[in-house]
């Protein structure tokens, strides 16, 4: 935990896994900063908690109320496309998932 | 050296429900894109899911339906990874937790029968349907742009996870109609593969027969249908012994199975299990179901296709095949059944009824349970065919007229004269007119060529408007042959 | 003695003028509406204000019905821009999301549209809420209202500055670790977080969906009460939202102090705190068990764990959270030759660095070990958090400490809180973990600023809460309000 390098590339993997472009510069100053924050973690991560339940969710006392199967509002298609970008016949229009060699 | 393919399936099954799991948006094929969406399944800021009932029932008919265990406790997670099909960056799917563990289906075919085990059973959404715009048939990588409709996004969907215990393509692919058939017959899910509703990943890794040791699991994607799945796994088994023939690497892939081309290409930038970061799903509590609500679904399931495959041979004394064909969906079987309740013969019935009727709802691109006429009016009649009333031409005849309009067929053949013709008297005048009008016929059958016979009788049967009693007209069209070749000679 | 403006009356003072009909919605609306003519330009606590005006949306209200109408009849608010309108763009003060308008309002705008209340505009905060001082916002930073050199507290500074200088007469914000009731204090005003799911989060653009509550502002305790029991109901849309039964809020009757347990956990006064703040915070515990409250010492001995834990269970889900905010369906997109490249370069330049590092460290906790190994250890150290409190109201009714351990800060220097590693958070944050209901009550000042009295009670005792955060504000009156920006006049 304490090996900046290691940090360094697990934050680049950070990066690509939640959709941010870092350069060289960037990559090394939130490598620092996050550096601080790791290690900030570590007398949390070093309590011995294994025998204690996890808090899941704070409204346990009721189990979760589910709705009923019947069809209700929708935005329809205009209201729906109005917020994208961009659009193109009723869809929303991204570039391609792959780009072609050629 | 022989190697031994160990294959696994994942299959994903759209729940038959109204709305879509976390919203009330309505679920509908083919609908005009984007139409049937909302904040939910658009996964736009602040929106927050809410379960459907209906689907967790069916998820739980499912379970049951397949023999395996309600979780009484279960819970949703979020598996995270940006594409543009997932809306919100993430998945609502069950991890830790999931609704359904364990379960057995047995396969069944000609020449194999085995026990599939079944490791679990979770809810989750749908994401949204992409279309890769000129990419056609081809390669992804040929797309100028991709198109995203949402209408499919938060649709329910089960996902049902076989053990990596069948050794043929053919074993998966019985296992996966079994499932399907499952599914169908309970209500669970339309099951249709050529429209989405049902649809299937596997995964397959070799052995060398003399090792004990297995080979990298591979995983297919993009299976259409289940003969796209016969023949994408025959061709991965082929791929990988030609590696390990070969000495080199299986790698840890997954494949794109390419319909046209049918072969499978590796797709690139896959996540690993520890990359989909799974989280907890904080906006619902946990699902916490009643044992007496489980219990209650349990008692309404209705009887199972293998189940109803035995009742039949053994009811009814139908042959395997016969049992398979009639217990292919539970209306059909309703229909067979309902029309042998009216004092039909059993066999007779599902003769006409796997052979004629089938044919007709096929051509008319119906379902059994469209057809203008109840099981009851099939009774009546093949009734009148069992006791000779009607011919066999005559009960087809009658039988596609049924098809078309709401007639009761006694009346009709009545009214319309259709009587089967028993007299001989009348039949030998026809007989004779026939012999006599088809002099080449006859001398053809003089010459021994049997087949002219057939030509004959069709046309006594013509002439009687298919009313001549089949047999009947056998023994008199012999008798009259016999007699105008003595003639002749 | 001069007449008080009519933004300077409390939101119940102001509801019962316009009950007794001494003043006409239309004129409270346009005393406000001058109010904020004159002190936006410098406070910037709105990143947009409404349309129509406050007194064309008083116009069309139409004539009093006296009492039969909500308190929030006729009433300006202010609702922090993280909380969805379909009128008003939703920005969580991104670039990510500029011009965004939803096409849905959140459940709690719609109660209080339903109840007739005006909409005075969206508040500033910091870009999606991630901060404690309102400097992460991409429109630009909000001001203490008291100090103009510092900070008005985050993330929901727009919505505590605009209560404490008269701009509205309440505020909505929301609380994650603190973001209510941090700024509540630094601007001097009352802030409320509620127990987790007591208020519909339909609508709340989530940052920590575990921790995520939306909360109030006013300038007394009385108007907070009214506000929730407007707020307060059961809504289908949010699966995490209360069942139980609705709740009288707002009593007539004061509160008795008599023999009300209140205990002190003693880590809050410890090492991180300014001696300053700490006085003014015992002398509001005196003046409470001079009214009769039994004050004790008492323990919660997790509490030092609670912000590390807080961070790791804030970052890792709002690393889940904010993966939506790709640029495909709404918001600002990027550009790229692949659908991967655009939402990365979308996501690189319409996200803010603050932002960015807190998805990095959550996405970081998340993917390190199998699974989700170090939330679950964060969220099995929450369980101990969770027991001492349990364990704390075994024995009292309500806890006091302080809001924070400092006053407002001076502006810049929360550009080293990366990843809100200061502790801003230290006395809120644990409360959010357990999702317990508290509230920031002005207590006094130190030097020229107000300091903040935090009461804590059990998951659902907003009642009783509320009720000993009255008897306080009746017991000693803190004449912040008077001496602080309320009466203060710039130019």
């Amino acid at each position: 935990m304490t090996d900046v390098s290691s940090l360094h590339a697990e934050v680049e993997k950070a990066a690509e896994l939640a959709g941010i472009q870092l350069n060289e510069a960037d990559l090394a100053l939130f490598t620092e900063q996050l550096e601080r924050a790791v290690m900030s973690l570590v007398s949390l991560l070093e309590l011995d908690v294994s025998n204690v339940e996890p808090t899941g969710w704070l409204t346990s006392s009721s189990a979760q109320v589910m709705r009923e199967d019947e069809p209700g509002e929708v935005l329809g298609t205009h209201r729906a496309l109005r917020m994208a970008p961009r659009t193109r016949n009723g869809y929303v229009q991204v570039p391609p998932v792959m780009k072609g060699e050629g | 050296m022989n190697f031994i393919p160990l294959i696994g399936l994942e299959i994903h099954a759209e729940l038959a429900t109204q709305s879509k799991l976390f919203c009330s948006c309505p679920v509908a094929f083919a609908h005009q894109p984007n139409d049937l969406t909302c904040p939910v399944c658009l996964g736009l800021p602040g929106s927050l899911p809410v379960l459907n009932r209906r689907a967790v029932e069916l998820a739980v008919r499912a379970i049951l339906a397949l023999g395996g265990e309600v979780n009484p406790l279960s819970s949703f997670a979020r598996k995270n990874y940006f594409y543009p099909d997932t809306p919100k960056g993430y998945q609502i799917t069950q991890h830790q937790y999931p609704l359904g563990w364990g379960g057995k289906v047995l396969v069944e075919g000609e020449t194999h029968r085995q026990k599939v085990g079944i490791r679990r059973i979770h809810l989750e959404e749908d994401a949204a349907k992409l279309v890769h715009e000129g990419a056609g048939d081809g390669p992804l990588e040929q797309a100028q742009a991709t198109l995203v409709d949402y209408n499919r996004s938060g649709v329910p969907l089960i996902e049902i996870v076989s053990e990596a215990e069948m050794e043929t393509p053919e074993m998966a692919q019985g296992f996966l109609e079994e499932v399907k058939q499952i599914l169908q017959y309970t209500g669970v899910s339309h099951g249709r593969m050529e429209q989405g509703s049902l649809r299937v990943d596997c995964n397959i890794s070799l052995r060398p027969e003399a090792s004990l040791s297995w080979g990298q699991r591979v995983e297919l994607k993009n299976l259409a249908s289940s003969r796209s799945l016969v023949r994408a796994l025959h061709d991965e088994i082929k791929r990988q012994e030609g590696l390990l023939r070969a000495q080199e690497p299986v790698l840890p892939e997954t494949r794109h199975w390419d319909e046209r081309r049918e072969i499978s290409v590796a797709l690139r930038g896959k996540e690993t299990e520890s990359e989909y970061r799974y989280l907890p799903e904080a906006d619902l509590p946990p699902l916490l179901l009643e044992r007496s609500w489980i219990a209650q679904i349990e008692a309404n399931l209705p009887q199972l296709p293998g189940a109803r495959r035995r009742r039949l041979t053994e009811q009814y004394g139908l042959s395997r095949y016969a049992a398979r064909v009639l217990a292919d969906s539970r209306s059909l079987a309703d229909f067979y059944e309902e029309t042998v309740a009216n004092d039909v013969d059993a066999k007779l019935a599902a003769n006409w009824i796997m052979g004629e009727l089938m044919h007709q709802v096929k051509e008319r691109r119906t379902t059994f349970c469209q057809l203008p006429f109840a099981p009851a009016a099939l009774a009546r009649l093949l009734s009148m065919t069992a006791d000779g009333t009607i011919s066999s031409a005559v009960t087809k005849k009658v039988l596609d007229r049924m098809c078309k309009e709401d007639i009761d067929p006694v009346e009709w053949v009545e009214t319309k004269n259709l009587t089967q013709i028993t007299d001989q008297e009348t039949l030998s005048v026809v007989v004779d007119r026939i012999l006599k009008e088809n002099r080449a016929a006859v001398e053809s059958f003089r010459q021994g060529k049997s087949k002219a016979l057939d030509r004959l009788v069709g046309k006594v049967m013509q002439a009687t408007h298919g009313r001549a009693k089949p047999r009947l007209v056998h023994v008199l069209l012999r008798k009259g042959l016999a007699r105008t070749i003595d003639e002749h000679e | 003695m001069t007449l008080p403006e009519l933004f300077q009356l409390s939101l119940h003072e102001a509801g019962q003028g316009l009950r007794r009909q001494e003043f006409s919605v239309v004129e409270l609306a346009r005393s406000y509406e001058g109010r904020i003519e004159e002190t936006e330009p410098h406070l910037g606590s709105f990143i947009a204000l409404a349309e129509p005006s406050l007194s064309h949306q008083a116009q069309s209200l139409g004539p009093s019905t006296g009492q039969k109408h909500s308190w929030l009849w006729g009433i300006p608010g202010g609702i922090k821009d993280n909380i969805c309108t379909s009128a008003l763009p939703t920005t969580c003060a991104s670039l990510s999301l500029e011009g965004f308008v939803p096409p849905y309002t959140a459940t709690v705008v719609s109660r209080l549209e339903q109840a007739g209340y005006l909409c005075a505009g969206k508040t500033n905060l910091d870009e999606f809420a991630m901060g404690s001082s309102t400097e992460t916002s991409a429109f630009g930073p909000t001001v203490n209202p008291w100090d103009s050199s510092r900070v008005p507290g985050g993330s929901s500074g727009g919505s505590a500055a605009a209560v404490a200088s008269g701009q509205v007469a309440f505020a909505l914000g929301s609380d994650t670790g603190g973001s209510i009731r941090q700024p509540a204090a630094f601007c001097g005003v009352v802030g409320l977080k509620p127990t987790y799911g007591l208020l519909s989060r339909y609508g709340l653009i989530a940052y920590a969906s575990s921790l995520d509550q939306v909360g109030i502002f006013t300038r007394t305790v009385y108007d907070a009460a009214l506000v929730l029991q407007e707020l307060a109901a059961h809504d289908a849309k949010d699966a995490t939202s209360s069942r139980r039964p609705l709740v009288r809020y707002a009593e007539a009757s004061p509160y008795d102090l008599q023999g009300v347990r209140i205990g002190v956990p003693e880590e809050c006064f410890g090492l991180s705190i300014q001696p300053e703040v700490s006085d003014v915070v015992r002398a509001a515990i005196r003046a409470l068990a001079e009214a009769g409250a039994h004050i004790e010492l008492c323990s919660l001995p997790h509490l030092p764990h609670a912000l590390a834990v807080y961070r790791v269970i804030a970052a890792a889900e709002a690393s889940s959270n904010l993966a939506r905010f790709d640029g495909v369906a709404y918001g600002q997109q990027g550009h790229g030759d692949t659908v991967g490249t655009m939402i990365r370069s979308g996501r690189s330049t319409f996200i803010g660095d603050e932002v960015k590092r807190r998805i990095l460290l959550g996405t970081l906790l998340l993917q390190r070990g199998e699974g989700s190994s170090r939330y679950e250890h964060a969220q099995r150290v929450r369980t101990l958090i969770c027991r001492d409190y349990e364990r704390a109201f075994s024995r009292f009714d309500v806890l006091a400490c302080p809001t924070t351990p400092t006053v407002a800060l001076e502006s810049g220097q929360w550009a080293d809180d990366t990843c809100g590693l200061g502790e801003a958070d230290l006395f809120t944050a644990p409360v959010n973990l357990a999702g317990l209901p508290a509230i920031s009550v002005p207590c006094g000042l130190s030097g020229a600023l107000p300091v903040g009295l935090q009461l804590i009670a059990p998951a659902h005792k907003e009642k009783r809460l509320l009720g000993v955060a009255r008897a306080y504000e009746e017991c000693q009156p803190f004449d912040g309000n008077r001496r602080g920006p309320l009466y203060g006049r710039r130019r």
